[in-house]
């Protein structure tokens, strides 16, 4: 017979046992169960960011590859116009600029029409010295080429290639000097052509009796130099002046570079400066314009003798003498409005130490202000706390591009502007 | 939390995660953490925090103490300071009526610190107005990572010069351009430099 009593007494503890152990097994296997739960989410996490990262990184490269294969070097031409009289010669530069490229050797084919002006002479600029293929020049058929290494390092940045010097025909008439499609420009790191032809030379050839237009200058130069504008108002003795000159570094249009323009000349026995600060605009690769005028009513023509020498002085550029004005041109009376060119020369830029402190030098100073931004990125941004005069070329970031403007014209170890 | 059932543990524990994943890989890809950490021991030795309160000192120490008139001895430009900088540069002037005996070279003969990123200015020449004169400068292209490493006692540079046929003495046939030459350093401060000259004795 069983005995119920115990039987009842002992079920329900060996239930609750029961249960307990249950529970507890139930507990150690939800546990255990949400532990490697955990791991297995943890794991699959680690595996998705490792993923995530491994794509970001070669999206990165790819871009970085696909950036390097798109990038091309321009080549143009400076001046981008001239005007010449018959017989007269004039020197165009045939430039580069490699952005991050470096830049070492190049194949140039040059074509022009020979009725209007020929080519003379064709002599390669530094780095490009070593000639691979000597300058063949062919006046009947309107064709020059010529092939040049960079030596002892590449052109990386803005440089000249090779100058030319072309001879006005006797003729009254307009050509382009251009690069032909053959031409060929090499880098390192780079089994493709990288030349973009970004720019020609126009050569306008006007006989002399045809030109109206004074040169004010005793340089012999067929390019007006200081020209009316408009006809005189007698009753201003003040002369309005428009000017443009050519800066080294502005690449874009639309850039606003404060500039000093200084005039000196003699009244009376002393020598007088008159300095005018004001904003040029880039119009085109490197060329800045004045639009407005320069002069104010204090500058009086009546009073003012020749010579009249022209500075330049960029803000973070070296004082340039852009030009000696020999005679006032007869054109050129109280009231005028004249417009000033003195786009021939190219100013340097570089000075480019503390704000307020421009001492019209290029020296160590200066380049460790652009090399001491310099950091792991190619590019560093200008913010508010960074010296805006850095940035060289004006295209919002600091980068080797500066570095190499600077370079350029460190010629020596305190490369001064002109003093007044 | 307690109210919070196992998933939704899960899913903030996970959730949490990749949060913290990828704060860490951004920092990583944007090089803060290197920027910040790693980079630390490579802070430049900025001896002069304050411009030009000391200065940097070059001497120009000759390969013998002694030497005959026409004999070649070359002189070594030795710092006396160890330093990293941004750039160094030093002209050295030389009196015009001495360079043609001297058989100046045309540059300096510049030791180890020619390294890769760094630029090198290294020529003696003469200028529009007759003065000779010696420039070597040499720059850091990215002196955060690869500054211009300057070793006190170590030659940064030499050249080679024929003992003249006059009263030898090299302080009056060279001399710094006190203006041109400085070093610079990564806070945009610079110091100037001293020259000092080791003398020749000329024998028979």
């Amino acid at each position: 017979m069983i005995d119920h009593s115990t039987q009842n007494s002992t079920t329900p503890h060996t239930a609750k046992q029961s249960i307990s152990q249950l529970t507890a097994k139930f507990d150690t296997k939800r546990k255990r169960g949400l532990v490697l739960s955990t791991l297995g989410v943890i794991t699959f996490l680690l595996i998705g960011a490792g993923l995530l990262t491994a794509l970001q990184l070669v999206s990165m490269d790819q871009s970085l590859i696909q950036r390097a294969a798109d990038e091309r070097i321009d080549i143009q031409m400076s001046p981008s116009s001239v005007t010449l009289a018959p017989n007269q010669t004039s020197t165009i530069n045939l430039t580069a600029n490699t952005g991050s490229l470096s830049m070492s050797a190049t194949k140039v084919v040059l074509r022009y029409d020979s009725a209007v002006f020929t080519i003379e002479e064709i002599t390669p600029v530094e780095p490009f010295t070593v000639i691979l293929n000597e300058p063949g020049i062919d006046n009947t058929t309107g064709m020059a080429t010529f092939t040049v290494g960079a030596t002892p390092d590449p052109l990386v940045g803005q440089g000249t290639i090779a100058s030319i010097v072309i001879r006005a025909v006797n003729t009254d008439d307009q050509a382009r000097l251009s690069y032909d499609g053959a031409t060929e420009v090499a880098a390192f790191g780079s089994s493709t052509n990288r030349a973009n032809i970004a720019g020609d030379s126009t050569i306008t050839v006007q006989p002399t009796s045809t030109t109206p237009t004074p040169t004010p200058t005793a340089t012999p130069t067929a390019t007006p130099t200081a020209t009316p504008t408009s006809a005189p108002d007698p009753n201003d003795p003040s002369l309005r002046l428009t000017m443009r000159y050519r800066l080294d570094g502005v690449n874009e249009p639309n850039i606003e570079v404060p500039t000093e323009v200084s005039f000196r000349y003699t009244t009376n026995g002393t020598t007088i400066v008159n300095t005018y600060n004001r904003v040029f605009t880039s119009n085109e690769q490197n060329t800045m314009t004045l639009t407005e005028s320069l002069l104010d009513e204090e500058f009086n023509l009546q009073t003012i003798e020749a010579p009249i020498e022209i500075f330049i002085k960029p803000t973070n550029g070296l004082r340039t003498k852009l030009r000696t004005i020999e005679t006032i041109p007869e054109g050129i009376t109280p009231g005028s409005t004249v417009e000033i060119d003195v786009t021939e020369t190219l100013v340097q830029i570089g000075d480019v130490e503390h704000a307020n402190d421009e001492d019209n030098r290029i020296n160590l100073n200066d380049i460790s202000s652009i090399t001491n931004y310099l950091g792991d990125e190619a590019d560093t941004p200008v913010t508010a706390d960074m010296n805006p005069r850095a940035d060289l070329d004006h295209n919002g970031v600091i980068n080797i591009s500066d570095l190499s403007y600077i370079l350029e014209n460190f010629t020596e170890l305190n490369v001064k502007g002109e003093d007044l | 939390m307690t109210a919070l059932s196992a998933q939704t543990k899960i899913l903030l524990i996970a959730f949490s995660s990749v949060v913290v994943l990828v704060l860490i890989g951004s920092a990583i890809y944007k090089g803060w953490y290197f920027n910040t950490f790693s980079t630390s021991t490579q802070e430049p030795l900025t001896l002069f925090q304050d411009n030009q309160t000391e200065s940097f000192t070059i001497k120009m120490v000759p390969s013998s103490s002694t030497a005959a008139v026409g004999e070649s001895i070359t002189y070594s430009l030795i710092p006396n300071q160890t330093l990293e900088a941004s750039a160094l540069g030093v002209r050295l002037l030389i009196a015009s009526e001495y360079a043609n005996q001297l058989d100046l070279p045309e540059s300096f003969t510049t030791a180890e610190l020619e390294q890769d990123n760094q630029a090198i200015l290294n020529t003696i020449t003469e200028n529009e107005q007759n003065q000779v004169y010696a420039d070597l400068a040499i720059i850091s292209v990215n002196p955060r990572q690869n500054p211009v490493l300057i070793t006190a006692n170590q030659s940064i540079a030499s050249f080679a010069i024929i003992i003249p046929d006059v009263d030898f003495d090299p302080a009056t046939i060279f001399s710094l351009d006190q203006e041109s030459s400085m070093i610079t350093f990564l806070e945009d401060n610079s110091a100037s430099i001293e020259l000092e000259i080791e003398p020749v004795t000329i024998t028979e």
